[in-house]
Parts: structure tokens; sequence; C-alpha cells
């Protein structure tokens, strides 16, 4: 993958604060086309014991967030479809199928992409609080998992440097959108764009708080202190 | 303005003051960014006469008129929508009104940071939404009207997806561009599942160049987006995962460029 090198903000939390200005504008650099920073040794690679998966650092960091929403939205649509609930409509079993394959494709991207710098693929999930025979539960950890990728993947468009980065992320964020729009409005018609703030906008959320609500969801800890900070 | 200088600017900022409308305008300021004033049609980029020069610092001013350019005809399409009657069924008509609401605040906030920033706001064109009579039932027949909406709102997705690469240097306003973006995509959805109700074998999101636009005016909406490789990584079967070509091109919104999204917005404008 695209390597980018910057300092890791959170490993340098006694940084002077003009550094920490001047990382928080990095993206200005990197559009113009330059390298400025290559400082490799404050990388923090991505591991995984035991116990815990540690996301990583830099971009490398955040697209492993990604890759970690993408593996979760997937494998619920695939024990959804594996363990239908009962009076599951066509229509919507059509829906969740179009939905599950996206999120494949998603989550086999990125796999491709970080290679040996991704986390494990098909990270073992805690689907305890989920009911998959009941379509209520289904439906609402369905809008739930969608708006928290859509929010956590435009949370993470802001902090990624490169552009390739940012563009394919924004490009994937806009059709969990569109899954969103779909579940919701399943639910209750005409919530489609609920979550849309007095400007018109959705409410992205920082990778910090996205990590705190999503990974109850995964048998491991998940970690991403390293990850750049809104 | 050299880059050494933009860097000192830089350090100059406050991370805070980003968060806040005021203090991008601001920033904007105290990163040189005045646009000379000129008469500006949406899609158009040409606002220095010395593009080079100026290039590191004129491309937000220009993301934005560009996403105006498609958020103006929005707000139009379903301002006169909603204005004629027994055009949109009673059952539809909040959704729309939420969308409409949306799509103004859009125009809102991007009017209020080019004025912010001493920048020209580009006019309203007049529209003609049946094409030059290409699509004469577009305001009378719904489902006529829903494959326009959608087409519109599909291009709206497709724009601000460009915008935000185009405001790559700027993360608040990059970030504002990619929340509007999947809004739009909100309301793409609703619109294409409302024509679905209508008996229409279309989902929620685009399959290859959308073999259900009717007329050539509504499929230039869809120039490129039969996009399959990503990262330069093929998405058909990737992995060995039973994944289609519809799916590859479902799975991903192509950023619209300017030509393109000229040739789709140029026949709707008087």
């Amino acid at each position: 993958m695209k390597e980018v090198t910057t300092q890791d903000q959170t490993t340098h939390e006694s940084a002077s604060l003009s550094r920490r200005k001047f990382l928080n504008y990095a993206g200005v650099i990197a559009g113009a086309g330059l390298l400025i920073a290559s400082c490799k040794k404050d990388d923090v690679q991505p591991t995984a014991d035991d116990d815990t998966i540690n996301l990583g650092s830099n971009d490398t960091g955040l697209l492993n967030y990604a890759y970690l929403l993408q593996q979760l939205e997937a494998a619920f649509y695939i024990q959804v479809l594996k363990t239908p609930y009962s009076g599951m409509t066509k229509t919507e079993e059509g829906i969740f199928t179009q939905i599950r394959d996206h999120e494949i494709i998603h989550r086999e991207l990125l796999k491709n992409y970080l290679g040996t710098d991704g986390i494990p693929p098909a990270l073992e999930n805690d689907w305890s609080s989920i009911d998959f025979s009941l379509k209520s539960s289904v439906m609402a950890k369905a809008k739930f998992f969608e708006e928290v990728s859509v929010a956590g993947l435009n949370g993470i468009c802001r902090l990624v440097i490169a552009e390739e980065h940012l563009v394919t992320l924004a490009k994937m964020s806009v059709v969990d959108a569109r899954h969103s729009a779909v579940i919701n409005d399943m639910i209750t018609p005409g919530t489609f764009a609920e979550k849309a703030d007095d400007n018109g906008m959705e409410v992205s959320q920082d990778p910090q708080s996205s990590i705190d609500i999503t990974k109850k969801f995964f048998k491991k800890n998940i970690t991403g202190i390293y990850l750049p900070k809104y | 303005m050299k880059l050494t200088d933009i860097l000192k600017e830089i350090e100059s900022i406050q991370p805070e003051t980003f968060e806040n409308a005021t203090g991008r305008r601001n920033i904007l300021k105290s990163l040189g960014m005045k646009v000379a004033a000129v008469a500006v049609p949406f899609g158009a980029v040409s606002l220095f006469s010395n593009k080079a020069a100026a290039k590191t610092t004129d491309i937000l001013a220009e993301a934005i008129v560009f996403a105006l350019g498609i958020s103006y005809m929005q707000s139009a399409l379903y301002t006169k929508a909603l204005a004629t009657t027994g055009l949109i069924p009673a059952t539809d008509v909040d959704g729309f009104k939420e969308i409409l609401k949306d799509k103004n605040q859009h125009i809102a906030f991007w009017v209020y940071q080019l004025t912010a920033t001493g920048n020209t706001v580009p006019g309203v064109p007049t529209y003609d939404f049946t094409a030059k009579n290409a699509l004469p039932k577009a305001m009378t027949d719904y489902g006529t009207f829903l494959t326009l909406a959608h087409a519109i709102e599909d291009t709206g997705v497709r724009m601000y997806l460009t915008a935000v690469k185009m405001l790559l240097s700027n993360k608040a306003f990059r970030t504002d561009a990619v929340n509007m973006a999947t809004t739009n995509a909100r309301h793409a959805a609703h619109v294409r599942m409302l024509r679905r109700n209508l008996g229409v074998d279309m989902m929620a999101w685009v399959v290859g160049t959308e073999a259900n636009s009717i007329v050539g005016e509504i499929k230039k909406a869809y120039q490129n987006e039969d996009n399959t490789t990503q990262l330069k990584i093929n998405t058909v079967g990737i992995n060995g995962f039973a994944v289609s070509f519809s799916a590859a091109t479902g799975a991903f919104d192509e950023p619209m460029a300017d030509t393109d999204a000229k040739i789709f917005m140029t026949p709707f404008i008087d």
C-alpha cells in the first residue's frame, strides 16, 4: 500500500503545540505532492496477539479501522442470510444479499490493499446482543451498524492524508449511506436522513469514540490508541 | 504564495479555530484565499487567470462553487416539484420536504463560506427540467420526475465526491463535503426506492451505468459509474468471492469529473 509516514500524534503528547498544529495540516503538504515528513521510526505497526488487536498508526491504522468496520458489517449480513429470521420477505432477502456483497467487496478490497499491514482477516465476532431469529433485532442492528459505519468512515476521511485513501473511503461511505437510508426506511418510512444535522450534514464520528461502540462486537479487544486524533 | 509561506501560516493557526465556521473563514483569509470576483457559471473553474500560481489556494473555492452547482439544481427541482399540484403523491410529500430542507441547508452553508471569504457567490441559473423537451413529462408524470430526481441525486453524490477530493488540503471543509455527500446518498437511496415502488427493477445503489435510465439526458449522469477497479485492484469476484459486476459497481459511487458534470447539467439550464 501507499506508505504515509508522519509522526503519530498520540505517541508525542509532549510534542510542542506548534508541531501538532503543523501535523494537523499536513494534508496541505500531501496535497502539494511534496514529501515533507519521513519519520518511519515513529510509525506504530498494527499488531495482534491472543487478547488485543492494535490497529496501528497513520493512514495504515485508519484504513485498518475502516477494514474492521467492513469486517463487522460483512460478517453481520453473512449471518443474517445464513440464519434468516422467520418471515423474511423476498425483497428483504434481496436487499440484504446485495448489501452483504457490497460489504464483502469493501472488506476484501481493504484486505488486499493493506496486505501485510492489515489486521487479521475474519476476526471472531461477539453476536451475544443480537437475536438473529428476530426481525426486530436484526433490523435494529443493521440500522446501528450502517450508521456507525457511515459516521466512522466520514470521521476517518477527516484524518487520512493520502488522496487515494480519502477518495476511496468516501466512495465507500456514500454506499454505506445508501444502505443506511434503505434500512431506516424499512424500519420507519421517511427516516432515511434522520441523522442529518442543521447543516444537512451527516454527523461524523472520531475513531476513538467510534471504536468504543464497535469493539463489543468482537471477541478480542480492539485498540486504536495510536490512531491520529481529531 | 510560496510553500514556505503557507507553512508559516499553518504554524500560526490554532487547531481549535478550525472547528468552527468563523475560524475557517479566517484561516482561508490567512492562506491568501482571495478569489477574483468573476461571474462564475457553476461547474466552471477558471477563477484565476493565472491558475498555476494560485493552485494551492483557489481550489477550495473552486470545489465549493462546483458543489453548489448541483445543490442549486437539486433545490430548484424539489421547490418546483412541491409547488406543482398533483405531481408528488401525498404519501411521498414529506420525504421530498425533508430532502429539500437538507439541500437548502447545504446551499446556505456554502454561500456563507464563500461570502465570508470574500468570494463571489455564483448566481442561481434558471432551469428547464424538461431538458428542452427531451423529457416533456418531467414535471407532470411522477415516474418521469422520479427518474430525473434520482439521476440528479446520484449526480449530487458523485459531484460531492469530486468536491471532497478537491478539498483534500482542508480537513474541515473536506469533512463537511463528505458529510454532505453521504446525506446526498441517503436522498438518492430514498428517491430510487420510491421509483422501485412503482415497479421498476432497481435498488438504492447505482449498478453499472444504470440500465433503467430512459433517455440520453439522464444516462449522462452515469458516465463512468461502472468502474470495477479500486486502488488498482479489480473488485469483480475479488479473492474468489461470488461478487458480481453489479455488486462491484454498486459497492462504490464514482466521483464525477467537471466535464461530465457539465455534460449532464447543461441541457437542464435555460
